[in-house]
Parts: C-alpha cells; structure tokens; sequence
C-alpha cells in the first residue's frame, strides 16, 4: 500500500469556478457549473467525489484535465500552476502527469482501432517511434490490466464490457501518469464485473504508486474505494471529510438526504427506511450570513453559514463526548 | 408457496432470437407466478433473459424473437396465443408497463397531457373533457404540482424524475391490475430513485396492483420485494421470498452476486465473481454458472440442475443443495453481512 503523504498535495484546487454560457445580450443564459470549489488531493490518496447529475462532478474532473477551461480560480498540480493559457508545452506537461478514465466502455474505444493501436496512441504522441518497444509496453500494461497479448490485435466489439474498461484503463495508464481521475468507472458494467474493475484499480493504485480522483454517484461503492469523499451540490463543494467520518456523521443536510437515500441489500432495515429530502430554500437562511466551507472538526469541512457553523460544531462535540 | 391468488402464472417459457451469428437463447424454461397484490422482483444481469420475459408477457417482442415454448397464463388466457388485436385489449388496459428511460418513453414533440388522453381515450369509453379532466387528476396522484399548467408542457419543461412520474401516470391511465416495471429507476438519481420508489408502493396499495419489478440493484430488490427470482443466462437459479435470497441465499450465482456488491460496512478486498456471463449463442450446458463458481462440480458442467426444495417458499437449481453433495461454504463477506442483519444493526 503507497503511503498518504497528507502533507503533500499533489493537486491543489483553489476557487474554481467553470461558467458556461450561451446566447448574448438579454437572451444570455450562464450556468455555474463549478462554483468556487476549492480542495486538495494528497499524494497516494483516492480521493472521491459524489453528487447528483448536473451538479458538476464531470466538469470539475475534465477541467483539471483541461478538457475545459476555467473561468477564473487556479488548479495546482505539484505546485505548478496549470491553469493558465493552454500553451503546447503545459498541454504536453498535462497529459505526461494526468490520465482519465471514461465511464462508457462502449462509446470511448475507437471501433475502427485494434487494441494495440488504441493503447500505443498515447506512446506514439510522446515520440516513441520503435514500433517494437511500442508492442512490448503495450503487452506490458495488457497483462497488467488482466488481459492477454493476444488480445492486442482485436477490435473493441469483441470483448465484453468488463474488458473493454479494463482497455480504457490500460490506455490511461500507458503514459505512466501519477494522477488519475476515473469517471464513473463502473457504473456502465454489470454488477459481477464492477467488483473486478475496483480490485484492479485498487491493485493498480498500490503497485504503480497512483493518486486517484473517483468521481460516481454510487454511495457505496464510493465509501468502499475512497480515502476522504467530497460532496457537490450544484456547483458547489457542501461536505467534505475522510470517508468514513462522512458516512458516520454527515452534517449538511443535503449530504444527510443523499445517504438517507441509497437503498442498502438488507429487506430488514430497507423497507423501513426514511429518507430525509432536502430543499435548499427551507434548509438555510443565508440572507443575513454568507456561507463559505469551514472545517469542524480537523479534516472534516461542511459550507455553511456562521450560525450553522456553531450549531455542526455543538453536535460534533456532543458526539465525540459521547463516544 | 401458494399464498394468495396467483393473476398471472408463466410456464416454462422459451424465447430465442435469430440472428446473422446464430440463434440467440435468451429464455430457457422460465416459470414464475405473480400473486394478487404482491410485489415480485426479477433480479438479473445484462443478458440475463429479464427483459426479454417481460416483453414477452406484454407481447412486445421484435419480429426476430420467437416463443419456442412455453405459456403464459393471465385470468385463464394464454397471452402466448393471442392475436395481435385480442392483444391490444391486454396491453396497457390490464397490464401496464413502465420502461427504463423515461426520456426515450415519452413523444418530445406532444405536450404530456395529450399523452395521457391518448391513452384515456383508446377505449372510447370518455368524452375528451372528461379524459382531460382524468389526466390532470393522474398527474396529481402521481405527484406533479400544478398538474393544469403542466399538461400543456412538453416533456423537455419536465426533470428526469418528474418525466418518470409521467410515465407511471400513463401507465396507470386505463387502471391496469397488473403493472410491470422494466428497472424504472436506474436512469435516475438516488433521492429522485426513493420517491420514485416510494410513489410505486403508495399506488400498489391503494389501486390494488401486483407488480413485475425488474432491476439488477440490489438494494432497490431489498426495498420492493416480497418475493424475489433470480436469473442467470436465461434461466431461475432460486426464487423465494426477500428474507430467503437476502438472508439464506442458496445458489453460488445469488451467493456471489450479494457478496459482490459493497455495503457501508465493507472494507478489505471485495469478492468479485470471475469471468463475465455466457454468451447465449452458446449457452452453457448443466449449471450456467459452474465456469465461474469455484465449487463447480462435474455434475455442474455435464447435468443441468432440478429445483430443489429448500423450504415451502424458497427453492434453488443447483447441485449443491442434492443430500449427497459436499457442504459449501457461503462467502466469508456474506456470512459476516447475514449476521449483522439478522442482529438488526447492519447499515445504520
């Protein structure tokens, strides 16, 4: 198992803020996608991320990776500064470092590719002209991923879904990146394979020394794979804390309403279950007190107001004396 | 296991597919029974056969299907042999269907309420105000607010989860007694899921529906079942009631398939089933899951296994429950997951 080096981030987000807009004039339309989000990610942690469709999970983990751009704020990646003007030289610094794995097996493989040729692009770009040594890495990170040399000269139809992620998976780690954000990974495979594919990245992540950012909507499956776990909420970052002190003892109510809501395999406790729903308009009175992410207890963030602040911080005292 | 009064009642059905590669066996010998007022859930993996048998009980199967054998029997007719036009008759009036994607189930160029008239009026049994005036009072029963102004909207002015509502509206439109839902939640968002969830069960009871839920979420079977029937390549490996699957799981594919999934409380490594499901141009002869189940006897590959009884509501095919087989172990994770459920402290 690599070490959290807690004191070391190998990613810093500060402020982050993607606008999309469209039309012009009266007709302009803006949509804060990611609003001022800040947090960091250590070196040899899974980091995850969860959150309803549309709340900007996917952005966030794509503007990182500068598939967008950001509106305003800075992404640090080692300490570098990776946000700024897209110049060919950050670009070439971005892909050498971060790799991204897509949710759709399916729709992210080139049909018309063999398997060999979808995992040796990444090489190719990066200047390794000898087409044998492209082949020996390639067979290299196959069997890596669970496949077989074999398998290089297939095209992507013929492999099941649970195969076809583990090629998307060797073709992110081709480039031996030390950062990989995954992208609903599992969420397109059947229920049998998803446990194979979170070994592997678990078994990856160890042997290749990986920094991961996990971003689902699958509770469950998230607390088992992650270290700390941020939650999003339009845009925004509302609860952030190690994964197990964040399934223990959630303190936004939006956090609370989304765990209330994962149906759990026990026919015992489920059909009894409450779920707690959330209403922003109802949940905070922010007109008088500005809300901002504040930390509660040490590790443990949650955006609220000041007066919200002290009531989270009495209920985790009460907590911990109780303990 | 006959515990109330069954409406409708499949028997050893078959479907296959030809296809360019070959014939597809989707369905081989499926028998289940759906009691009045009960929820059944059919739980099974992509490929599984799930769908198919649905389809085929709504009689909605592409022309390349065919029913090789098999009936289903539905208040004394065998919907296998109806006509096309006896059929229409069934179909939405007696048995109603919710899909998957609500967003594909919906016409986007008709406004909602036309939608849900449409349906009122196949019968020709109303007047259009008076289906007008039903349509806005089903829009109400399944949750939208303003139920006047939202019929003359399309279905882009509505969310996922509303459009969902839409279509258990439309559904329920001709007050079907049967209604089967085809994994109407898995497109949606978890808070959105439990409301969907729990509008469902609130319609069951009050319009006395027996219900066809199909999902391959664990956790949405342990919310929804009374009784629960596992697939696995095209066939039932165990059936009983929720408490039977979830707390004594018999066969390996069950066993694997609830020791896969993570809970809240899982930690270590987890306990992934080997391999992918068969490919049905070939399917497996004797157990369908003897190549990835460890346990795997001979018999397993050679001798497809009866159901054997395992008490008056849970039965199971496989040979591991034949008195002279050896004593299989369930899955450590399983084990450790049935006793905290059953000390009632499992999962908050």
């Amino acid at each position: 198992m690599v070490q959290i080096d807690s004191r070391q981030p190998i990613l810093e987000v500060e402020n982050l803020r993607v606008v999309f807009a469209s039309g012009r004039g009266r007709k302009r339309i803006q949509v804060n996608a990611v609003d001022g989000v800040s947090f960091e990610i250590y070196q040899g942690e899974t980091f995850g991320l969860v959150g309803e469709s549309g709340c900007g999970k996917t952005t966030l983990g794509r503007t990182i990776v500068r598939l967008y751009s950001p509106t305003s704020g800075t992404i640090r990646f080692r300490g570098r500064d990776v946000s700024g003007p897209m110049t060919k030289e950050l670009r070439q610094y971005i892909t050498d470092n971060m790799a991204m794995i897509f949710q759709d097996p399916v729709e992210s493989l080139n049909p018309r590719m063999t398997v060999q040729e979808i995992i040796e692009e990444g090489l190719k770009v990066r200047g390794i002209k000898d087409p044998e040594v492209r082949q020996e890495m390639v067979f290299d990170i196959l069997s890596k991923v669970g496949l077989t040399r074999e398998h290089a000269s297939r095209f992507p139809h013929e492999f099941s879904g649970g195969q076809r992620q583990r090629i998307g998976i060797a073709r992110a780690l081709i480039v031996k990146p030390s950062f990989v954000i995954a992208d609903e990974p599992v969420s397109a495979l059947d229920v049998s394979v998803q446990a194979q594919i979170i070994n592997l990245m678990n078994d990856l992540k160890s042997t290749l020394g990986l920094t991961i950012m996990f971003i689902a909507h699958d509770l469950s499956v998230v607390k088992y794979f992650s270290d700390r776990v941020g939650v999003m909420y339009y845009g925004k970052l509302v609860e952030l804390a190690d994964s197990g002190e964040l399934y223990r003892n959630p303190l936004h109510p939006y956090t609370r309403s989304l765990l209330s809501a994962i149906p759990q395999p026990n026919p015992l406790t489920e059909r009894h279950r409450e779920t707690i729903s959330y209403d922003p308009a109802t949940a905070h009175d922010y007109s008088a007190e500005k809300p901002s992410l504040r930390e509660v207890c040490p590790g443990h963030f949650v955006y609220c107001s000041e007066s919200e602040f002290e009531r989270y911080f009495d209920r985790q005292q009460t907590r911990a004396s109780m303990a | 296991m006959k515990t109330g009064e069954s409406i409708l009642t499949v028997d050893n059905l078959s479907v296959s597919f030809r296809t360019y590669s070959g014939i597809v066996k989707a369905v081989r010998g499926v028998s289940f029974e759906l009691n009045k007022g009960e929820t059944i859930c059919i739980v099974g993996e992509s490929g599984s056969g799930k769908s198919v048998t649905v389809k085929t009980i709504m009689g909605i199967l592409p022309p390349s299907a065919v029913i090789e054998s098999g009936t289903i029997n539905y208040k004394g007719m065998d919907l296998t042999k109806l006509t096309e036009e006896e059929y229409a008759r069934i179909r939405g009036k007696e048995i109603g269907l919710i899909f998957q994607d609500p967003l594909s189930s919906l016409n986007p160029l008709m406004k909602i309420g036309r939608q849900i008239t449409e349906a009122l009026l196949i019968d020709k049994e109303m007047s259009k105000r008076e289906a007008r005036e039903a349509a806005i009072e089903l829009l109400g029963a399944v949750g939208i607010r303003d139920p006047e102004q939202r019929f003359e909207q399309y279905p882009f002015q509505f969310s996922g989860g509303m459009r969902q509502r839409v279509v258990i509206a439309i559904a329920l439109a001709r007050n079907p007694e049967v209604l089967i839902c085809d994994e109407p939640t898995t497109a949606l968002d978890v808070t959105v899921q439990a409301r969907i969830l729990n509008l469902i069960n609130e319609l069951k009871q009050k319009r006395q529906l027996s219900i066809i839920f199909i999902t391959h979420d664990l956790g949405v079977v342990a919310h929804m079942a009374d009784r629960v029937y596992v697939m696995y390549a095209g066939k039932i490996v165990e059936y009983g009631t929720a408490e039977d699957i979830f707390l004594e799981p018999a066969h390996p594919y069950a066993r694997a398939l609830l020791a896969s999934v993570p809970d809240m409380e899982t930690e270590g490594r987890l306990a992934s089933i080997p391999g992918a499901p068969p490919n049905m141009l070939h399917p497996p002869t004797g157990d369908g899951f003897a190549p990835r189940n460890k346990y795997a006897m001979q018999i397993d590959f050679e001798e497809e296994p009866p159901m054997f009884r395992i008490s008056d509501t849970h039965y199971a095919a496989t040979w591991s429950l034949h008195p002279s087989a050896p004593e299989i172990p369930m899955p450590d994770v399983l084990r450790e997951r049935i006793r905290r459920m059953k000390e009632g402290g499992a999962n908050r």
